[in-house]
């Protein structure tokens, strides 16, 4: 009962200050905003990645010359500005030494590959990649219609590409691009297949823009002074670690890398790329842990601040209420009510713009916006302690008020 | 017996210096008198105001409030007593300005758990007792001082209190509406209810049956009209 009108005390208080109580909370709104900001987005970014790093193939893995700096490595590599390039001819030697792996495939990229057809130009945003007929299925590609390469095409070095939509989109907006001619740096290549769409990644770029031609015509006409990638797959319920161990003593026989020595190459899965997002995620995650609990303390300084003006400007007001029979928990709650309320509003302030700019961030980056309910649930249950928390000091103080000292304070 | 007092004195401590503003003061108040208390400025009258009305501690002697000794009473159980037993109305009203009539008038029923719409009810009846029924929603800056006064009167009574206790009611009060106050003040009084106020005119004093005039904390007259 008395909780009851102790809120509409604390209601009619906190709408009748109301920018007196948007600015107190400020702290707490903006503690509130940046967690929930940061947490709606690296949901979001979870989400997607493990969607679609799982396209990529559970079972596959990628040998790289370099580490990437997101991956966590497996194994050790040695120091890379003396690493020899990798070989086309190693993904030849995988398949022939390699029984536990079902494919493996090399491949090279370009990214300034602008293609031409007709009077139609694309953007030189697009990547070219000179690849084996392993490359589309190791790397997640499906084909919508006509072929992908073949060995016949990598042996005889054709000059055949299979591309992506965004290509198709502004070269073919109206014509059936199979059996087309286009120009790539000059040369002219013979459109044989496309690949199925597939919409933009976790990070914003779109997925179709990849293309690919024979990694053969690729070193012929661009020069095999490139690191090529290894794509492999491993063969139906045969275990990674297993298949990852057998490919590393392969590589290091065929580059003469020395017992003891350690790799001169890279190993990537998509449980490691994963694994490294989380660990990102993680710390950028306490990072805004604590910078939300900064604001919050902030904040909360900035309530309790405000509640012992309050408590002091209604000095006389609790001499009334103690006159006319307000026991010293109803003072008390009366003021912890309109702190816990005013921080909760803080809080509800932050969470609408945290999940307004996650929405907009989610937008941005083509990620889907989610929200877990512990984080919504979470900040109103913080905000409710923060409330209690700095309330607690001047509402006491309003409560241990003797009532004719307050009646007589001018 | 309502009010008995036994050698009651307030001493306040202001730095070095001891004020007696009530020394050794005894008094016996009965159900339904009507008692004026008088004396000049600084005698101790608001002081043993106070103390009958439960809002301030004595430093010495003993208070029996209706057979109930207040001297051994925690803040809360005076707290109650306040709110059951005494209606205050105090020359500076003592409203709640952000609050209407009505609000002002149910607060002490807030405070003893009635329910809300019985509140309202017992509220407006009261602001109808001291003819404010129509004011019910005005705040205490759209009422004159003597509409504030009734306002604040309606709020000492309507919990049905054993005594009325009023600090110079009309002090603040032109003379006609200072006896219209009075007036109210008379009714209550013949309805049963105790009243105690305070006052410097005579005038206003001759509308109780009984006038106490304090001097520099002691009681030096006790009349009955
Ligand atoms: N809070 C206080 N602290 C110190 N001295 C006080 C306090 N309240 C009252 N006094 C002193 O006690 C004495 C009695 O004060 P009280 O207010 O009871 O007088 P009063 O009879 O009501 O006077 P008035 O007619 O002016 O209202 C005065 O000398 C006053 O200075
Ligand atoms: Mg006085």
């Amino acid at each position: 009962m008395i909780i009851r009108e102790n809120l509409d005390i604390a209601l009619t208080q906190l709408k009748s200050g109301k920018m007196r109580s948007f600015l107190t909370t400020t702290g707490i709104t903006i503690g509130i905003a940046t967690v929930i900001f940061i947490v709606a987005v690296l949901e979001g970014y979870n989400k997607s990645i493990t969607d679609e790093l799982n396209v990529l193939g559970a079972n596959v893995f990628q040998v790289q010359k370099r580490d990437v700096n997101t991956g966590v490595q497996v194994g050790h590599g040695n120091v890379e500005k003396y690493r020899k390039d990798l070989k086309r001819e190693l993904a030849q030697a995988i398949r022939q030494n390699c029984d536990l792996v079902e494919a493996a495939g090399a491949e090279v990229w370009i990214y300034d590959g602008m293609m031409v057809y007709k009077d139609k130009k694309t953007n030189p945003n697009l990547w070219v990649a000179g690849g084996e007929p392993e490359f589309f299925i190791n790397n997640g590609y499906y084909l919508d219609r006509g072929r992908v390469l073949t060995d016949e095409d990598i042996k005889l070095k054709r000059r055949v590409i299979v591309l992506g939509y965004d290509a198709i989109d502004i070269l073919f907006p109206f014509e059936d691009p199979i059996g087309k001619y286009i120009k790539i740096l000059g040369t002219k290549f013979q459109v044989i297949g496309i690949l199925e769409k597939m919409g933009n990644s976790a990070f914003g770029q779109s997925k179709d823009n990849t293309n690919c031609l024979p990694i053969t015509t690729f070193e012929e006409l661009w020069g095999s002074n490139r690191s090529v990638n290894l794509t492999i797959r491993v063969k139906e319920g045969v275990d990674m670690t297993a298949a990852q161990n057998q490919v590393i003593g392969v590589l290091r026989k065929e580059r003469k890398v020395r017992p003891g020595e350690d790799n001169d190459f890279a190993i990537f899965t998509n449980d490691t790329l994963i694994d490294s997002f989380n660990n990102i995620a993680e710390k950028v995650q306490l990072v805004a842990m604590l910078l939300g609990l900064v604001s919050l303390l902030v904040g909360s300084i900035g309530v309790m601040n405000i509640m012992l003006v309050t408590v002091t400007e209604r000095t006389r007001e609790i001499g009334i209420r103690k006159a006319i029979g307000a026991k010293k928990n109803v003072i008390l709650t009366q003021f912890l009510s309109e702190s816990v309320l005013l921080s909760i509003a803080g809080g509800i302030l932050g969470l609408l713009f945290g999940l307004g700019f996650a929405a907009l961030a989610g937008l941005a980056l083509s990620i889907p916006f989610t929200v877990p309910v512990w984080v919504v649930i979470g900040s109103i249950l913080v905000t409710s302690f923060v409330g209690l928390g700095a309330g607690m000091y001047p509402a006491s103080r309003a409560a241990r008020m003797d009532p004719i000292n307050a009646l007589r304070y001018e | 017996m309502l009010i008995q007092i036994n050698d009651v004195t307030k001493i306040y401590q202001l730095g070095d210096i001891n004020v007696r503003a009530l020394d050794r003061v005894n008094l016996i108040i009965h159900k339904n008198e009507y008692v004026a208390i008088m004396g000049p400025s600084g005698s101790g009258k608001s002081t043993l105001m106070n103390i009958v009305g439960c809002l301030d501690v004595l430093t010495d002697g003993q208070y029996v409030l209706n057979d109930n000794d207040v001297s051994k009473l925690t803040d809360d159980q005076l707290a109650e007593i306040r709110n059951k037993e005494i209606g205050f109305a105090f020359q500076t009203f003592n409203l709640l300005p952000r609050a209407n009539s009505l609000h002002n008038v149910e607060l002490p029923l807030i405070y003893n758990g009635t329910p809300r719409n019985q509140r309202k009810e017992l509220a407006l009846k009261a602001l109808e007792r001291v003819g404010l029924g129509d004011r019910a929603l005005h705040k205490p800056n759209e009422l004159s001082g003597g509409q504030r006064q009734r306002v604040a009167i309606a709020r000492a009574l309507i919990n049905n209190p054993s005594i009325i206790l009023a600090d110079e009611p009309t002090g603040n009060l032109d003379s006609k509406t200072g006896e219209e106050i009075m007036q109210i003040f008379n009714e209550l009084n013949e309805a049963g209810n105790t009243i105690i106020l305070v006052t410097h005119e005579e005038h206003i004093a001759k509308h109780s049956k009984r006038v106490i005039k304090l001097l520099d904390g002691k009681i030096i007259e006790d009349e009955r009209n």
